[in-house]
């Protein structure tokens, strides 16, 4: 088995190759993602790439990956759904990292990106990762990371107690949703961040801004503009304006305020702060900071990330993640989904 | 057959007239089209979005095209969230009997389901209860705690201990010495004693003490799991209801109801709801409506209840279930925080 240091300088390489976006293994994978269906655009899938590999170099690899291998590595099984582009590339790398054997499975919307990236990974060290049907996995696995809706997560834990695989042996995540607060001081800048937090990935993931809470009277018509401007470079995919067209209609038809892009490639509703499907963004507005963190603290285990001005996060006191707009589609290496550190959750098991 | 005639006569489904539902549907929806105006815009301006389905927007030709669905075109489906926002009825609100509410949480706004005539809401709860009871009489002993008196649950309750209840039916809220003597009293008396609660009322009770109830004894959940949806299915649920009563998990029934539907669905037994014939469901694509998905995927329910004659037959509930047989099986809420994030686990699953 090769040492830390070599896979963390095969990791480094590979991602390395894969910052050049006319590198024909991304090429290649990219092109079958494009393919594949699912809701994804080119740009997002650039995006999705970019923003991932940027993270991987010597350094923030061997300060994230842990200092000693396990004395019996063990083999963990990874559902990987596919909601976004090159999903459970986190997982993966520290699975490989913290010395464990990787046995993955992929979604039909996103099949080839995270294949394609540990193929490349292979081709430099050794490393023990394989791909397999979900319904082939739980049989071979020692530990379980997941992610999803309740049933999901009902259908892995009976899974697992078939398969034996007893609970401190699974990382079962929810699914979740971020937060923006704005103070109604955001310059145009950090509302075409926002625009990204809310609308990149069409909405889908689970760090996509959903709720943004205003300060009441506040005008939505610059967040509006952003969202616009984001739209003249990240597109909409094809399916956008048909899933959110009967949600449009709807709030036509009981004279809801809100407005929409002129192809309906965003829709954006007044009202409760109550999380509407992906693509949809809810506005909600506040009187009194109280109200949100209220709020806050009482969906507190359904968000992923709260994002605001510099200057609104002390004055927020929640103890959710707090970052700042344009933070969301941008998680760090080690960022804890769900407030899980995976690294942990490996180190564990051993 | 007209709108009048359906009010009259949705409870009856004689054998030799199998396509008498689509009849009724038909003239409920001519009638709710032509008199419920949110149903007739939503219809129109879905209408026009499947007309032009990459037409750019906005535009005003919902507003003023003449084209609608007829109910071979499948109408849509309202989702119920429109009775949070407007009056949701073929007639003036201020024309209402009554205003059921739904509890509403949080910020929430609760639903408002405006009642036109009270006697069909009667006529649908009865005919129902009786379907799948029989006439009793049932010694009736209800726990709905936090629900409020424009509750539709605590208005349908009250009517079926009117109907069906033997003397000494009633509610209890703190004061758990009433189930306990009516135990006592069924047991005496041979009464068939029935336990309707909210879920998560129904468990409180049990996790503060086991109670054994005469082993006859029927205990209807009427829903409300939303605290415990991650812990507790609806198996489970049956389970411990049916084990901290001392009574056979057969005799456990699930009521699915809210305050936007006049009808109710029951389980019988199992965890599949079956609605009442005046009543039927499809489980649909939750992004759009329109698409009916097979059996065995999970979707959006959606409803067409003929009792609900004066609002609107036709909705879309916030509800996920699957179909199994003749009845689904309920998945829990369909949130818009359900639909995102990493929840496609299961496709090939």
């Amino acid at each position: 088995m090769p040492e830390i240091g070599e896979i963390v300088r095969a990791i480094a390489e590979t991602a390395r190759a894969w910052r050049d976006p006319d590198y024909s293994k991304r090429e290649a994978a990219v092109g079958k993602t494009l393919e594949a269906a699912n809701t994804f655009t080119r740009e997002a899938i650039a995006f999705a790439v970019n923003q991932q590999v940027s993270l991987l170099g010597d350094d923030e690899l061997n300060a994230w990956a842990p200092r000693r291998l396990p004395a019996e590595p063990l083999k963990v099984g990874v559902l990987n759904a596919g909601n976004l582009p090159f999903v459970g590339l986190q997982d993966f790398l520290a699975i490989i990292l913290s010395g464990h054997r990787y046995l993955g499975s992929v979604s039909s919307r996103s099949p080839e990106l995270l294949p394609a990236f540990a193929a490349d990974i292979s081709g430099r060290v050794h490393i023990a990762a394989d791909f397999v049907d979900p319904d082939l996995l739980f049989d071979q696995v020692d530990a379980v990371i997941a992610t999803g809706s309740d049933e999901t997560a009902e259908w892995v834990s009976s899974l697992c107690d078939e398969s034996g695989i007893s609970p401190e042996r699974r990382l079962v995540r929810s699914h979740r949703f971020s937060v923006a607060v704005l103070d109604g001081r955001e310059s145009l800048d950090e509302l075409e961040n926002l625009a990204e937090d809310a609308l990149l990935h069409e909405g889908f993931g689970c760090r996509n801004v959903a709720v943004v809470w205003a300060p009441a009277g506040h005008s939505p018509d610059d967040l509006l503009h952003a969202f616009a401007r984001f739209r003249a470079v990240f597109p909409a995919h094809a399916s956008t304006p048909g899933r959110i067209k009967m949600q449009q209609a709807f709030l036509e038809a009981v004279g809801a305020p809100h407005a929409h892009g002129e192809g309906l490639e965003f829709l954006l509703s007044k009202g409760d702060p109550d999380v509407q499907p992906p693509g949809h963004v809810r506005w909600s507005e506040y009187t009194n900071l109280d109200e949100v963190r209220m709020w806050l603290l009482h969906n507190k285990d359904a968000i992923q990330l709260v994002v605001t001005r510099q200057g609104m996060r002390e004055r927020l006191g929640t103890d959710l993640h707090v970052g700042v707009l344009g933070e969301s589609q941008r998680p760090a290496l080690n960022w804890r989904p769900d407030e899980r550190d995976v690294m942990t959750f490996l180190a564990d098991l051993a | 057959m007209t709108a009048n005639d359906v009010a009259r006569h949705f409870t009856e489904f004689p054998e030799n007239r199998p396509g008498r539902f689509d009849e009724m549907a038909g003239a409920v929806f001519a009638y709710q089209h032509a008199h419920c105006a949110v149903y007739n815009r939503y219809c129109t301006l879905v209408a026009d979005r499947q007309r032009h389905p990459d037409a750019r927007y906005p535009t005003n030709a919902g507003s003023t095209s003449e084209e609608t669905f007829t109910l071979r075109q499948k109408p849509p489906f309202l989702p119920v969230d429109a009775f949070k926002h407007v009056p949701v009825a073929t007639f003036p609100a201020e024309q209402a009997q009554a205003v059921f509410e739904s509890s509403g949480t949080g910020r929430g706004i609760p639903s408002k389901h405006y009642v036109y005539d009270l006697r069909i809401y009667e006529r649908a709860v009865t005919a129902n209860f009786r379907r799948i009871f029989g006439e009793g009489p049932f010694l009736i002993i209800a726990y709905l705690p936090e629900y409020a008196e424009r509750s539709s649950l605590v208005y349908m309750v009250r009517h079926l201990i009117k109907s069906f209840g033997e003397e000494g039916s009633g509610f209890f809220l703190d004061d758990t010495g009433i189930l306990e003597n009516a135990a006592d009293r069924a047991d005496a008396e041979g009464l068939r004693l029935m336990v309707i609660g909210a879920a998560f009322g129904l468990i409180d009770l049990l996790d503060r003490r086991k109670r054994e109830l005469p082993g006859d004894t029927l205990v209807v959940e009427t829903g409300g799991m939303k605290t415990y949806t991650r812990e507790i299915t609806r198996d489970v649920l049956h389970n411990r209801l049916a084990d901290g009563f001392g009574i056979d998990r057969t005799q456990v029934i699930s009521e699915y109801g809210m305050c936007e539907l006049m009808s109710q669905c029951y389980t019988q037994g199992g965890e599949t709801f079956f609605p009442p014939p005046w009543m039927r469901f499809t489980v649909v694509d939750p992004f759009d409506a329109s698409s009916v998905l097979p059996k065995g995927v999970s979707g959006a329910l959606a409803v067409i209840d003929l009792a609900n004659m004066y609002s609107c037959s036709f909705l879309l509930t916030g509800d996920r279930a699957v179909r199994q047989g003749s009845g689904f099986r309920l998945l829990g809420r369909l949130s818009g925080a359900e639909l995102r994030g990493c929840n496609f686990l299961l496709e090939g699953a």
